[in-house]
């Protein structure tokens, strides 16, 4: 391919590599991350195992990076997990990153409202 | 429960390609200069639709494409763009790339990645690019300013997911009403430590813009009667006459219905279908309508049949009988109609094509052109809908390659430098005109003649009148492009024009005149199921002549007719000379009747041509039901098609052009 889509902050043209968050990488480049890969199917069968893995993760010091690249259906009572996980992690003053591309789960994440407290920048807060 | 979603598949397909179709003509009416923010809405929407609906159906590839192309319509719409007209171009581009991508997707084949992946591309910079762009005049996103619309609080209870509700699918089918901004409200959401994660816990505050009907808004939260708080709040200026009610806070009825039995019932989820239901029609499928059809084709031989026979009864019942047959005939024919009115579908289908032509071969062709329709909303029968849409084509192409001056040369003419192409349809008697034209250069005779000579279509001694000259373009081979471009001009031009509309029972003329334009005109029969006949005898044949070709039926006088060269024969009919056709000669028929003046000459018009048929007698008029030739024996010259007569028996359908040419053919020899 002649041209490669230009790089922006927040979104991602096509799925490739994370070259678009390297801001995050570099930023969590220090510690070793945590990564936890949400399932293809996040619905409200598979809520109970998801909350269980993201609970495991509350309280890591390390960053933890959700990719969420796989999602191919997503509901809100998952987003509505994820958002109490990522607003928790925060608020403890513990890193948490979303990655990856679905287009699946940006249209949840914007049609609930939920952009703000799922931007794709590295939540490290300044100690 | 897990929901098998290839079922939804192909109405996905069926309604992303009419939503594509909405969207370009949308874009093609979309204003460069002062774009309407409401057209721009409805392009997003359907953009917003296919996404979702590829989306939910795992067409990651089309859900990404649309990804961008609704973030670069979400600017536009938010007037941080303007529309310009290489944006314009880009979306159009847009449409084109996705309806491949879903006709690939459709056919189970590879998408070209490669084309949808460069224009992604442009799209994307497109978006990046647009600091530089001036704003538009669109709507303002500012709460200050913020246009009509609606603001809606939705708090689900917390056994909202367990009785099968989930608000992303309400907010998507939301967003198709109009741009939406959803605030959650989290406040009541637990810890994750505490949290029930199958209750919910969220809330929302959602501004809709736009002049969505209050109905509307509530169908979509139809699904959620009583298992949430609702208020629907009206914003912004209303005209008084939309403003419905003073309570503009209102919350959901109670119903009985559980909240997810409606949602089988919206088809694919993907959004796209709410038009559809609000309109309150149905999507069925076309051979389901065929079958009606054919089923009520039968009928109407059925009711022959028996009205056939009524005469024969005699008995106390027999009148009460024969009345009852007259109402079943009446209620046959309401029926019949009824069925063919579902199958009738506006000439728009196929005119809707032509704005986005038009503007492309301008491009190409560095012409200007302006595109006139009118009467879009003639209907007619479906398969003459599908069979017209190809020679139409031509036919605008043609208008546009060959007609249509260059701007140079038009204004050098005294003409406008923007040409008009004009498509008109309308219904005459029985049949539908449809009209192509244009106010370019005219047929030029002595190019056509020059060129027929040069191709051996007329000897170089042949004098032609004007309208000779003309029928010369539907000759096979003709072609006056100085250059073969792939627009038009191909050899496979205007008599294959003719003869497909021939073989719809149409007919196709042309009035030119030399520097003011042309004029196609083409006649196309309603339908091609039921044809209104006359029934003739001829012999033991009884033959069907379709009703709207005849002028009159007479009986001549022996000193009526003349004879020529001993093969010929002429009558006078109103001021003009007839052949007559003998039918019994042209289908090998032993007749009752061989004076002329012993039977009857039916008198039509075939091919442009009027011509006297003769036959022994006329027996009636009846609707008979087409039964193709072709399909069930083969193709036989000045036959139609067949039917079955109440008696059982089969009759031939005259096709009065082929007969009139089979016939010219047989005197000439």
């Amino acid at each position: 391919m002649s041209k490669r889509p230009p790089a922006r902050p927040q979104r991602r043209a096509r799925k490739s590599s994370g070259a678009t968050h390297s801001s995050g990488a570099t930023r969590l480049a220090g510690n070793p991350t945590t990564h936890v890969r949400l399932p293809t199917e996040c619905t409200l069968a598979e809520v109970h195992d998801l909350k269980s893995k993201l609970a495991a993760l509350l309280k890591a010091q390390s960053p933890v990076c959700v990719d969420v690249s796989g999602v191919q259906r997503v509901d809100t009572a998952s987003l509505q997990l994820l958002a109490a996980f990522v607003r928790d992690r925060r608020a403890s003053r513990l890193a948490v990153e979303l990655r990856g591309d679905s287009a699946v789960f940006d249209e949840g994440v914007r049609l609930l409202g939920l952009r703000r407290l799922f931007e794709r920048t590295p939540a490290v807060p300044p100690v | 429960m897990t929901l098998d979603l290839t079922q939804f598949h192909d109405t996905f397909f069926e309604e992303s390609f009419e939503a594509l179709d909405t969207m370009e003509s949308a874009l093609l009416e979309l204003d460069v200069g002062a774009p309407d923010p409401e057209t721009i809405n409805d392009i997003f929407r359907v953009a917003h639709s296919i996404k979702g609906g590829s989306a939910t159906f795992g067409f990651g590839d089309i859900a990404s494409f649309t990804h961008s192309l609704e973030t670069l319509l979400d600017e536009l719409r938010a007037g941080r763009m303007a529309v310009s007209v290489s944006i314009s171009d880009l979306l159009l581009k847009s449409v084109d790339v996705l309806r491949e991508m879903l006709r690939a997707v459709q056919a189970k084949l590879p998408v070209d990645a490669q084309r949808v992946a460069d224009l992604q591309f442009d799209l994307e910079l497109a978006i990046a690019r647009r600091g530089g762009e001036p704003q538009s005049t669109s709507s303002s996103a500012g709460t200050e300013t913020r246009p009509r619309g609606w603001r809606i609080r939705f708090h689900p209870y917390r056994e909202f997911f367990a009785r099968g509700n989930d608000p992303v699918r309400m907010l998507r089918e939301l967003a198709t009403l109009g741009a939406i901004e959803v605030e959650a409200d989290a406040t009541l959401l637990p810890a994750l430590s505490e949290l029930d994660p199958q209750a919910c816990h969220l809330g929302w505050t959602i501004h809709l813009a736009g002049g969505a009907a209050e109905e509307a808004i509530r169908e979509v939260f139809d699904w959620a009667t009583g298992e949430c708080d609702l208020q629907i709040e009206r914003l912004g200026p209303w005209a008084a006459e939309e403003r419905p009610a003073p309570d503009t806070v209102a919350t959901l009825p109670e119903s009985s219905e559980p909240p997810h039995a409606n949602l089988l019932a919206r088809g694919s989820a993907s959004g796209i279908s709410a038009d559809v239901a609000a309109a309150g029609s149905i999507r069925v499928s076309v051979e389901k309508i065929d079958e009606l059809m054919n089923t009520v084709g039968e009928l109407v031989i059925t009711q022959a049949m028996l009205s056939q026979l009524s005469p024969l009864l005699e008995g106390p019942g027999a009148e009460q009988l024969r009345s009852g047959l007259a109402q079943l005939e009446r209620n046959m024919r309401e029926l019949q109609e009824s069925v063919m009115r579902v199958r009738m579908l506006p000439i728009s289908f196929v005119f809707s094509r032509f704005p986005r032509m038009v503007r492309d071969l301008a491009q190409r062709l560095g012409k200007q052109i302006e595109l006139k329709l009118t009467g879009e909303h003639t209907e007619l029968d479906k398969t003459v809908l599908e069979k017209i849409g190809d020679p139409l084509v031509h036919l605008v192409r043609n208008c546009i390659d060959h007609g249509i001056e260059t701007p140079e040369v038009r204004v050098a003419a005294g003409k406008p430098a923007a040409g008009t192409v004009h498509l008109d349809a309308c219904h005459r008697g029985g049949t539908i005109a449809v009209e192509v034209g244009d106010d370019g250069a005219g047929l030029d005779r002595a190019r056509i003649l020059a060129k027929a000579r040069e191709r051996g279509l007329i000897a170089p001694s042949d004098t032609l009148s004007d309208e000779q000259v003309h029928e010369l373009i539907f000759l096979p081979g003709f072609s006056t492009a100085e250059h073969t471009t792939d627009l038009s001009g191909r050899g496979v031009g205007m008599d294959v024009v003719r003869r497909n509309i021939k073989e719809l029972g149409g007919t196709i003329d042309v009035r030119t005149e030399r520097g003011r334009g042309s004029r196609f005109l083409i006649t196309l029969p309603l339908t091609l199921a039921i044809v209104d006949g006359q029934t003739v005898a001829v012999g033991t044949e009884t033959y069907i002549v379709p009703l709207t070709s005849i002028i009159e039926s007479l009986q001549l006088k022996p000193e009526q007719v003349n004879r020529f060269g001993g093969r010929g024969e002429l009558f006078a009919f109103r001021g003009q000379y007839l052949p007559v056709i003998r039918l019994h000669e042209i289908f090998g028929v032993e007749p009752r009747a061989r004076a002329l003046h012993q039977g009857l000459v039916v008198v039509v018009e075939g091919d442009g041509r009027r011509v006297g048929l003769f036959v022994d007698d006329l027996l009636g008029q009846q609707q008979v039901v087409i039964k193709s030739l072709e399909t069930n024996y083969g193709r036989v010259e000045g036959v139609s098609g067949a039917t079955i007569l109440g008696d059982g028996s089969v009759a031939l359908i005259l096709d009065l052009p082929g007969l009139v040419r089979f016939a010219s053919l047989r005197i000439a020899a």
